[in-house]
């Protein structure tokens, strides 16, 4: 059966998926070594302002030039990979502790419990995400905090109704039937049977979803509700480009690239994730 | 119901005048009641083994789900060696339930398609405390004794065919060596071959173990290749029954209108090459057609 599947698929199989793989694998891994290490990489403190280095060009001592208030552009990428993927991974862990629990006891207990349930997320998925953070942030004010809580409020419904179906699916299973017959009770029939699948089904889904997210974070901190100045994250730091994206827009696109890399290496193996296991997609191939 | 009355061996299991209807629609459950059991009456007893047979929609499947305690009766009473199974709690219930194991239609959907074969024959094991260190030599034995090789241990669903995990599904069930055992459809998913070898396996075991069976099906055929006594379900109810298989191999089915009609709907759903392929495995010519 292995030989089958590895000789079968055509030469396209091999160059475009296992490389694109790659390619983000490679990505994200430089990404999360630099969110974790970033006080060894980053060459400056990213705060750090010399007024007499305002705008340098790229150059041995700036890698990557400094912005209008001399900061040292590379440092503050590097620092700012640890704030928009720390809060990135954040909310997706949160989405997805919220959704599962959530859609789980939805669609596991069934009847009334999920009917109430289900109308409650339908309620909260009602809310665009960036008119919930506006709402929340003229309420409670701005900040990283509030922001998280738009995007986990709008988004763990999604996630819970996602789940409540599987559980659901897979508890009529006959093999679910069968371990409740074989003596499990709910709990132990669950984590056994249920669990298992359902994890992983979620797993694939928040990756899919993490490019989606860091968009939200940055572009809320872009509008200056998110993040705040001089914290260096990738959002912010376009905001600050803007005065000189004429003169210096390399300020702007460094950081651009660095979302527009970020999300694709996020996407990349998502999407191929999805198609892999996906039973139905698999069993097709 | 008239055979299932008068003086014989106390009932294992015994279905009382059991109802159950389902709500279909509605967000707080809808109006439209259907019914699929309107009173029917069982009785199982100890290491015999019962015949269900009925056409599909029939709501055997149903009957074998309340006995095994997996959906409740919405009234009548199920009776495990005299005592309501509903109304068991606590240890009561724990016996119970270990004493009472189930084959499923489709072996692949009745095993999870994740966890290597020994571990799904281990399962009721691991549930009623068998220390973890044996459960693999336990699992090992059993999947010897249903006729599969004991180097499979490891392999999981995907690499058997349906035959083997109809196997693998008997040894589950056997595994806690238990007084009743259901068998829903347990070989009608299986080619004609596979039907009979699995049918040896079942009586041989029962023999062997001394379990009572209820085995439901749509085919008297294999009905008759196992069964001690035949019940006939139509529409939710029991419309005739055969205490003794042997009065209805007398008697010949075209006396009785529902099982004749069964008996007919199964032989014009199959190709005719199919009755010479097996080569007669599976006798008709005893129900007198």
């Amino acid at each position: 059966m292995s030989e089958i599947v590895l000789s079968a698929p055509a030469a396209g199989y091999f160059t475009s998926r296992r490389l694109g793989l790659a390619l983000s694998g490679l990505v994200i891994f430089c990404l999360v070594m630099m969110a974790l290490f970033a006080p060894q990489i980053a060459p400056y403190d990213p705060m750090e302002i010399d007024l007499d280095a305002r705008l340098a060009p790229m150059s041995p001592a700036h890698l990557l030039g400094t912005d209008h208030l001399g900061r040292d552009m590379a440092s503050r990428l590097v620092w700012g990979t640890r704030a928009s993927l720390g809060a990135v991974f954040l909310i997706a862990v949160l989405i997805m502790v919220t959704g599962f629990t959530v859609g789980s006891i939805s669609g596991f207990a069934g009847g009334r419990v999920d009917t109430v349930i289900m109308r409650v997320c339908e309620g909260f998925m009602t809310f665009p995400t960036f008119i919930l953070a506006l709402f929340l942030i003229g309420v409670l004010g701005t900040g990283m905090t509030n922001v998280i809580l738009a995007i986990v409020l709008t988004h763990w419904a999604w996630y819970a109704r996602i789940i409540r179906s599987l559980v659901m699916n897979l508890k009529n299973r006959t093999y679910v039937l069968a371990a409740k017959a074989a003596g499990g009770g709910r709990v132990k029939v669950f984590l056994r049977h249920i669990f298992p699948q359902a994890i992983s089904q979620l797993t694939i889904l928040a990756t899919l979803d993490l490019g989606h997210m860091l968009l939200h974070v940055s572009g809320l901190s872009f509008l200056g509700l998110g993040i705040q100045p001089p914290t260096p994250e990738w959002g912010v730091m376009i905001n600050d480009a803007r005065q000189q994206i004429w003169s210096n827009p390399e300020l702007a696109i460094i950081p651009g690239a660095m979302i527009f890399l970020t999300v694709l290496a996020f996407n990349i193996p998502g999407d191929i994730l999805r198609d892999r296991l996906d039973p139905s997609i698999a069993d097709a191939e | 119901m008239s055979a299932f009355t008068g003086k014989r061996a106390p009932a294992l299991i015994e279905v009382v005048n059991v109802r159950k209807s389902y709500r279909q629609g509605g967000l707080f459950g809808g109006k439209n009641k259907v019914d699929v059991i309107n009173g029917v009456d069982l009785r199982v007893e100890a290491g015999r083994c019962l015949g269900l047979l009925g056409a599909s929609g029939c709501g055997k499947s149903t009957v074998g789900r309340l006995i095994l305690g997996l959906e409740y009766p919405d009234s009548g009473r199920i009776l495990w060696k005299g005592g309501d199974i509903n109304a068991f709690g606590g240890e009561e219930r724990r016996l119970w339930r270990r004493n009472n194991q189930v084959v499923f239609q489709n072996s692949h959907g009745a095993v999870n398609p994740g966890l290597p074969a020994w571990k799904i024959v281990a399962e009721p094991l691991m549930n009623y405390g068998t220390p973890k260190g044996e459960l693999r030599g336990r699992a090992e034995s059993l999947i010897r004794d249903v006729g599969l090789p004991g180097d499979c241990l490891d392999k999981k669903p995907h690499q058997f065919s349906g035959g083997e995990l109809q196997r693998l599904c008997i040894a589950r069930a056997l595994a806690l060596a238990p007084e009743f055992i259901l068998l829903d459809e347990s070989v009608s998913s299986l080619d004609m071959a596979n039907q009979s070898v699995i049918l040896e396996l079942l009586a041989d075991l029962k023999n062997r173990t001394g379990a009572a069976f209820l085995f439901i099906s749509h085919d008297l055929r294999v009905l008759l290749n196992i069964s001690d006594s035949l019940a006939v379900m139509d529409e939710g109810r029991i419309t005739s029954s055969w205490d003794d298989i042997a009065d209805l191999e007398k008697e010949g089915v075209q006396y009785d209108p529902t099982l004749a009609r069964l008996v007919e709907a199964v032989l014009t759903a199959e190709p005719p090459e199919a009755h010479e392929a097996h080569g007669g495995g599976v006798p008709l010519e005893g129900a007198g057609i």
